[in-house]
């Protein structure tokens, strides 16, 4: 009888081609319906496929209508495909599993793997700005390996950590150094209905991203390779030597001084570079920095499946050089994944996923913020790149012979093991996935972006030239002392254990869905390091470095992570059109006290497809519509561990007691007993609509957040005679609002003519509600941190310069002008608004009752962008501008002002105010920045917003006819680049600009030359 | 259809006790356990003797590290040096004091960190380093440790403790008294302590010190080096005492106050110590482990070693850079060494001449003050006009030497910074020259210049290798002395940041630090040799010194501490 359930009729050869017009279309899925059968059309839109004789094809692919057709005894098929964003199969992957997008009740944005991959950049998250709604993004370096976007969904919610969580098919894993041709799609989980499956770790959003995994068919081998050219997009410029002395010598002029720190023969040096080595022009940057450094990607991968095994692999190769000698990014990806059906009622899945990536450092500062400090630290005056005699300088020495390096390497394996079993009530399955995960996260590094499993760092001096002025000589100087190496070794191990229940049913109208899961994840690290000095020999080893006890450095530590939660979803739909869901997490973490480690977390979300009622169907125009909303309740891990633990910290760097270090202990902060999760209460309501048969697709929302619970550092509660900090306390409110948008077009023009366009918008705006805060901000409006936005700047008002008719005598402000106290006053300096004072009056002097709140926040509340396309015949044009706004950045020292910390000055000052040039961009010259001159203050508060062209891609497929004859299925050729133009109001600087000294690698410029090609 | 409808229930039901199931067994709050590596309880801490000496070291470790202060030494908030440079903030808010106010957000340094420059005034940190030794001497004494254990243990902590409160008594005039951990859970409002009085404040300092030093040894040995010891603790209650009788805060000069300060620092020198016999060397990482030093902070190279080099030293040595400059000696300071034959360079006979002013200068002069013409490594140091690497920076355009000096005491050739070097040598809260000055100065005003003081004066002159006072100044007067004896003090204890609470004790500031500080400016001569000219040595357009007598005799409790306890705290006269 069992064979009669499962007929063996004879099976058919059946061939056809799928087209649309006339443009053939490749992975379209052909399955034989009913069964697991199945493949996909190849670039020219081929299958071939058995199928019993009575059987039914059928035919789909994303964004066309599906459809079926009877075999019968024809065995040769032309389908023709309609176009159509109406595809009821659609799917969108959601915490731990997969829903149909027409039935989804929650807010998720999903980006297609296809969508990141022509993107030249190493890290995934960078190129997800402007591609989602609800994702605020900003990139704060563009070092090579380090240039990690931040990414906050729906803006910043707590004072604590606003990071969202990243997971992996599955598995809470880091994302960013995936090889993005391994990713299938990732969705951004937004709302409340959303993220609740994630628990007391979901209130910031939830970043999932989905590998690929193989497809029916014949297998496809594809080859993607480009190598591009790098340069920043703005080099900082710094005055030149002559500027240099000449400003110097204006800003003693204004001060009084009669002796001129530069004499009028030095100037004329500077000026005809007549003694390069005596009186140089160096711009730092500029000058050190290298041109075209390359960047490539190179990519094989293999994909197919039969009935009984789906297979993918894939291998990847990344490699960036940096914007200065030494800095460097590597990377190997291998993935690999097979889906058996085992038995006909179980499938095993088998996931690997591994890379290798070794970040290179700079001998000439290990991190950003040193190398951007010594360099810029250099003044125009104070040498050359290079001397006349072709010696070194110690600069340029310290750049380019520097046999200095720290090399970061990183090494991390996913796997995974999954079954899922069909049981015999129809629709109920039960799955267990078992992850085991080498270094999926890092928690020991903090200073560097991604997995350093071992990190050697060699610090040894090198030679370089001075030049003596006095005698015009050139003296060698060796290097004074002996090399040190360091060796540090990070290693987390994560254990996941899933366990599903899932069913599905349709009962008459209605249809059900159900989800349980049980998962348990322990983390174990541990970090330990090595060192050596007093090294004799160059070699980089520890066995080789001097042997004195003090020689000798060694230290170690580990730690651990436990969770256990429940999860459950429950979906009712009425007639594929009244939809209800309810969703959540139990979750316990040992973060908290015994008795407060388990929470509970749900929300609830409703649907109604309005285009389903009847009084609907005479608008055609409108083909979907779905209004949605959600409530619910999540958690954020926003502080650390063991803040519920009292008792004493040991360290190993204490006191020098009888000649010796010694190790000292101290005692830990107050703790907090009660600590607990932050509570997020999310509330969403969401409008999709497809419009204009299909043509046009928006997807609107506003969200509202409270956060709850919100971990602060309540120090201010107790008197400073305390003598000890107290642990957080659950005591902050935060709000949280905004609206994203999303809305995307395709128009075909004509057969061969079809034009898309894409656009997303974000925006996003907190306000503190309830925190800890000192009387003397919170009692004056103006100062009061409560009510406003996190990290809102204070400072004072601007008003524009002082002239000569504000001072009765030199130095003296005439009577009735506020006065300003910080450093002597001329003409030329900033004048400030005098907008209050202890009575809540201007009171005739500016201190700080006169600030005021200067500006949005440095994080962007705004985020949008828009993705024309263009596709004719072979050619492909598509575009993605993406823009921030709403962010402000208080520039100060290095980046603003002349001869800060006696150093460079940007060029920003050359339009400098003086008499005749009283509309300057930059106060009287001086010496030295004045007190009065630097204050924070609106004067230095910059709008850093942007608009970029953040990628565009122009591809051309070569004919089949053509390529055909090589073998070869699909070739597409490219030229594709990464930040080609920016807008934007800030001088000197990228908008991207993360440190107010300008001690950060800029955004990189990329283009690349590329292709594509299958088999 | 209707069958799997029907099950439906059953369906749900077994979904219930699936999840009933795994929740009940996740409920468990133990198998969340995670271990808390490095963090132990208390009774562990104090559990043995090894233990509890970690919680001490912490304590040790809390002191303050002035030598690596990254720009502004302590010399600089006083008439003895200033910074290369005139942008940084610290040295700005040191210049002009009088513009300090209650919101003044002090900039200790550019680092900010807790171990960094004059830091070790703030308020705050200092109860936090108090909190420390409440906690050490509750719990040492609740422990079941041995009672020798437990005696020396406590005078040291009693010590320590006594020294952060002196900072808070001297720089702020006094805070609460608060001898024990604060648990704001069984205490209550009680954690809201009032502030002392000025003279409560010495009272207990004065009881404190003497209780900790019959706890304590005379010398713990060479493994105790960098320990306090009962020379510590009666050098710091001698200092105190004198702090006490000076003229700042004893208004009616009440002798007897002079007269204990003199019995203390009298019994120091009943101890047994010794001066270094070379004074360049005691500040140097080769004159470690002596004698002389009596509370002091050990350094340890490029393990947890002294960056003072690459911040207070010259410039350059040679071509090569070797530091920010933080610390550049005044005209001020320099005229106050004396002469090779002892006397001042202003003193009849001294033979000081103008136009070649380091010439047959004290051997102290040559080893503190790097000067044009002096040796730094074998290199000569030049701050002439036009004179290389190291020329003097009048317009401010550079962090060279606006004086025309350079730091040369403790200063250690052998390192470069800028390759990673770090010294070792030792910094000194204390050392016996010190007691030997205070118990002249102390005497002095006691019981006038007897032959005790001169004894303790010519100590400090032989090692230094000139000619004694009662060679030099036989039958000085009263207040003769005292100004020898202050300008000696000056010289002897430069950059060993003692002068800024001399020149507050003795009620001198508003002097010393409100007029403008000198430097040389040295212009070559056709024909070699130097033109000598006594300059401004801050620019135009930099702060000038300034000091207000009405208020800056101590400085402001920050506003954000006083709005933590309004109640226990009242401001410093004068401030807003």
């Amino acid at each position: 009888m069992a064979g009669f359930a499962y007929p063996s009729f004879s099976q058919e050869l059946i061939t056809g081609k799928v087209s649309v017009g006339d443009t053939a279309l490749s992975g379209v899925t052909v399955t034989v319906k009913g069964t697991k059968s199945g493949t996909q059309t190849d670039q020219q839109g081929n299958f071939s496929i058995s199928a019993p004789a009575n059987s039914t094809l059928v035919f789909s692919l994303i964004g066309y209508a599906p459809q079926e057709v009877k075999v019968g005894s024809q065995h040769q098929f032309n389908i023709q495909l309609v176009a159509s964003a109406q595809n009821l199969n659609e799917v969108v992957v959601v915490g731990y599993g997969t829903q149909r997008k027409t039935s989804l009740t929650a807010a998720v944005s999903a980006i297609k793997g296809s969508d990141i991959q022509r993107q030249p950049v190493s890290d995934i998250s960078s190129a997800l700005g402007g591609r989602a709604a609800g994702v605020l993004f900003s990139q704060p370096s563009g070092q090579a390996g380090n240039d990690a976007a931040t990414i906050m969904i729906r803006g910043i919610g707590t004072s604590g950590n606003a990071t969202p969580l990243f997971i992996v098919d599955g598995v809470q894993r880091n994302y960013s150094q995936l090889n993005p041709d391994d990713v299938e799609s990732i969705s951004i989980l937004k709302d409340a209905a959303a993220v609740a499956p994630y628990g007391m770790a979901g209130a910031n959003g939830v970043i999932l991203v989905t590998t690929k995994r193989g497809r029916l068919g014949k297998p496809v081998l594809t080859y993607d390779g480009y190598v591009g050219f790098q340069n920043p997009t703005v080099v900082t410029h710094f005055i030149n030597s002559y500027q240099f002395a000449t400003l110097k010598n204006v800003g003693a002029a204004n001060a009084g001084a009669t002796t001129m720190p530069f004499s009028d023969a030095d100037i004329q040096k500077y000026k005809d570079h007549s003694d390069p080595d005596g009186h140089p022009n160096f711009d730092p940057i500029a000058d050190m920095r290298q041109k075209n450094y390359i960047q490539t990607g190179q990519n094989l991968s293999i994909n197919g499946g039969t009935e009984a095994v789906r297979y993918n692999a894939g291998l990847g190769f990344f490699s960036q050089e940096g914007m200065f000698p030494g800095i460097k990014y590597r990377r190997y990806n291998l993935s690999g994944n097979m889906d058996i059906q085992a038995t006909k009622s179980t499938t095993v899945s088998l996931s690997l996923n591994g890379r290798v990536e070794q970040r290179n450092l700079s001998g000439a500062g290990y991190n950003t913020q040193s190398l951007f400090e010594n360099l810029i630290n250099t003044t125009s005056v104070s040498t050359p790149k290079i001397y006349s005699n072709g010696d070194h300088p110690y600069i340029y020495a310290s750049f380019y012979d520097n046999p200095s390096y720290q090399v970061i390497t990183g090494n991390t394996m996913l796997t995974q093991f999954a079954i899922d079993q069909k049981l015999p009530i129809k629709g109920l399955s039960v799955k267990a996935v078992v992850a085991y995960d080498y270094n999926p996260v890092d928690p020991y590094n903090t200073t560097n972006a991604g997995i350093a499993s071992l990190t050697r760092s060699w610090y040894a001096p090198f030679s370089y030239y001075s030049y003596d002025t006095l005698n015009k000589s050139y003296t060698l100087f060796p290097p004074t002392t002996s090399p040190s190496f360091y060796e540090e070794y990070h290693q987390t191990q994560a254990f996941n254990y899933q366990g599903f229940i899932n069913y599905s049913g349709n009962f008459g109208r209605s249809s059900i869905t159900g989800l349980v899961v049980g998962e348990i994840r322990t983390t174990k690290s541990l970090m330990f390091n090595a060192g050596r000095i007093n090294y004799n020999l160059s070699i980089p080893e520890l066995f080789a470095g001097g042997t004195g006890s003090t020689d000798l450095s060694n230290t170690g530590v580990s730690t651990g992570s436990k969770q256990r939660s429940v999860v459950y979803r429950v979906t009712y739909g009425f007639d594929n059109k009244y939809l209800l869901e309810a969703t959540g997490r139990y979750d316990g973490h040992y973060y908290f006290a015994p008795g407060h480690r388990f929470g509970f977390f749900p929300a609830f979300a409703v649907g109604w497809r309005i285009s389903q009622e009847s009084f609907m169907s005479n608008i055609k125009w409108i083909n979907e519509l779905k209004l949605r909303g959600s409530w619910g309740q999540s958690g954020n891990l926003a502080g650390g561990p063991f803040q519920y633990q009292s008792g004493f910290t040991l360290y190993g760097n204490s006191a020098i007691l009888g000649g010796a270090q010694t190790q000292g202990l101290y005692e830990n902060t107050e703790p907090n007993p009660l600590i607990t999760w932050e509570k997020a209460t999310k509330t969403d309501v969401g409008l999709e609509a497809r419009i204009l048969n299909n043509m046009i697709s928006i997807e609107a929302d506003y969200f509202h957040e409270r956060r709850g619970n919100m971990l602060l550092y309540p120090n201010i509660t107790v008197p400073a005679e305390y003598g000890i900090g107290l642990a957080q306390q659950n005591a902050g409110i935060m709000t949280n609002n905004g609206i994203e948008l999303a809305v995307n077009g395709n128009y075909s023009v004509s057969k061969d003519l079809r034009v898309t366009l894409t656009g997303t918008f974000s925006y996003a705006k907190n306000k503190q509600v309830q925190i800890f805060e000192n009387k003397a901000t919170y009692d004056y409006w103006n100062l009061r941190r409560t009510g406003r936005p996190l990290n809102t700047q204070f400072g004072y008002q601007a008003l524009g310069y002082f002239t000569d008719n504000d001072f009765q005598s030199p130095g003296v402000l005439k009577s009735g002008i506020a006065t300003q106290t910080w450093s002597p006053l001329a003409p030329g300096d900033i004048r400030y608004a005098d907008v209050s004072g202890p009575n809540g009056k201007p009171d005739g002097t500016i201190n700080s009752y006169d600030m005021v709140p200067l500006g949005p926040p440095t994080s962007p509340q705004i985020i949008y962008g828009f993705a024309p396309g263009v596709t004719y015949k072979g050619f492909e044009l598509s575009l993605l501008f993406q823009g921030a706004a709403e962010r402000s950045l208080q520039i100060a020292n290095s980046a603003a002002w002349a001869f800060d910390n006696n150093k460079n000055a940007p060029v920003t000052v050359l339009d400098y105010w003086t008499e005749t040039n009283q509309h300057a961009a930059y106060p009287r010259m001086t010496t030295a920045p004045t007190a009065n001159n630097t204050q924070t203050s609106s004067f230095w508060q910059k709008s850093v917003s942007y608009l970029r062209l953040r990628t565009g891609v122009l591809g051309y497929t070569l004919p089949r006819t053509l390529t055909s004859k090589a073998g070869m299925s699909y070739v597409n050729i490219y030229v594709s680049g990464q930040n080609l133009l920016t807008w934007t109001p800030i001088k000197n600087f990228d908008p991207e600009v993360s440190n107010n000294r300008g001690w950060y690698f800029p955004t990189q410029k990329v283009v690349t030359i590329g292709a594509k090609i299958q088999f | 259809m209707k069958t799997s409808y029907n099950m439906k229930p059953k369906v749900l039901a077994k979904l219930a006790i699936a999840g009933a199931l795994i929740l009940s067994a996740c409920k468990k709050d133990s198998s969340l356990n995670v271990a808390n590596q490095g963090s132990v309880d208390a009774s562990t801490a104090f559990a043995t003797a090894n233990a509890a000496d970690l919680v001490l070291n912490d304590i040790y470790n809390s002191l303050p590290d002035e030598y690596n202060s990254v720009f502004d030494a302590f010399d600089n908030w006083s008439d003895n040096s200033l910074t290369g440079f005139n942008w940084s903030n610290s040295c700005n808010q040191m210049r002009t004091k009088a513009n300090i106010n209650s919101n003044t957000t002090f900039s200790y340094d550019w680092g900010g960190g807790t171990q960094k420059a004059t830091s070790w005034l703030k308020w705050d940190y200092n109860y936090n380093y108090i909190r420390k030794c409440n906690v050490f001497i509750s719990n040492l004494e609740a422990s079941k440790l041995p009672d020798s254990y437990k005696n020396q243990r406590l005078g040291e902590a009693k010590v320590l403790r006594a020294y952060f409160y002196h900072i808070i008594w001297m720089a702020y005039g006094g805070g609460p008294i608060i001898t024990k951990p604060d648990n704001r859970a069984t205490d209550g409002d009680s954690i809201y302590h009032k502030r002392a009085s000025f003279d409560e404040n010495f009272s207990f300092l004065e009881t404190e010190l003497t209780d900790a030093a019959a706890l304590l040894p005379a010398n713990n040995g060479n493994n105790g080096a960098g320990r306090v010891t009962k020379g510590a603790a009666l050098t710091l209650k001698g200092w105190v005492e004198l702090y006490y009788a000076s003229p700042l805060n004893n208004k009616t000069n009440d002798v007897s106050r002079w007269a204990a300060a003199a019995a203390t620092n009298k019994q120091v020198m009943q101890l047994g110590y010794t001066l270094y016999p070379k004074y360049d060397e005691l500040f140097l990482g080769t004159g470690n482990n002596n004698n002389e030093g009596i509370f002091y902070r050990e350094y340890l190279g490029l393990k947890a070693g002294s960056n003072i080099a690459g911040y207070q030293g010259p410039g350059y040595v040679g071509t090569q850079w070797l530091s920010w400059g933080g610390s550049t000696p005044t005209q001020e300071l320099v005229d106050d060494y004396v002469m090779a034959n002892g006397k001042g360079i202003n003193e009849a006979g001294s033979g000081y001449d103008p136009q070649n002013p380091y010439a047959n200068r004290e051997p102290r002069f040559t080893q503190s003050i790097l000067y044009t013409g002096n040796t730094f490594n074998g290199i000569v140091y030049s701050s002439a006009v036009g004179g290389g690497n190291n020329a003097i920076d009048l317009a401010d355009a550079t962090d060279n030497t606006n004086t025309g000096y350079a730091m040369k005491k403790a200063i250690d050739t052998t390192v470069n910074p800028w390759q990673g070097g770090a010294s070792s040598e030792t910094y000194y809260y204390f050392r016996y020259a010190e007691v030997l000055l205070n118990y002249a100065e102390a005497q002095n005003e006691a019981v006038g210049p007897d032959a005790s003081v001169y004894a303790a004066l010519d100590q400090v002159r032989t090692r230094a290798g000139i000619p004694t006072f009662t060679d030099v100044y036989p039958g000085a007067t009263q207040a003769q002395m005292r100004d020898l004896i202050r300008r000696e003090r000056r010289v002897e204890l430069a950059f060993e940041g003692k002068r800024y609470f001399d020149l507050i004790r003795w009620k001198i500031a508003e002097v010393n630090l409100n007029h403008v500080m000198h430097g040389m400016r040295l212009d070559p001569k056709a024909g070699g040799g130097y033109t000598y000219t006594v300059i401004n040595a801050v620019p135009a357009g930099a702060p000038q010194w300034s000091f207000d007598a009405s208020k800056n005799y101590l400085l402001p409790i920050p506003l954000s501490i006083i709005s933590q306890n309004p109640n226990g705290l009242t401001q410093n006269p004068n401030y807003q």
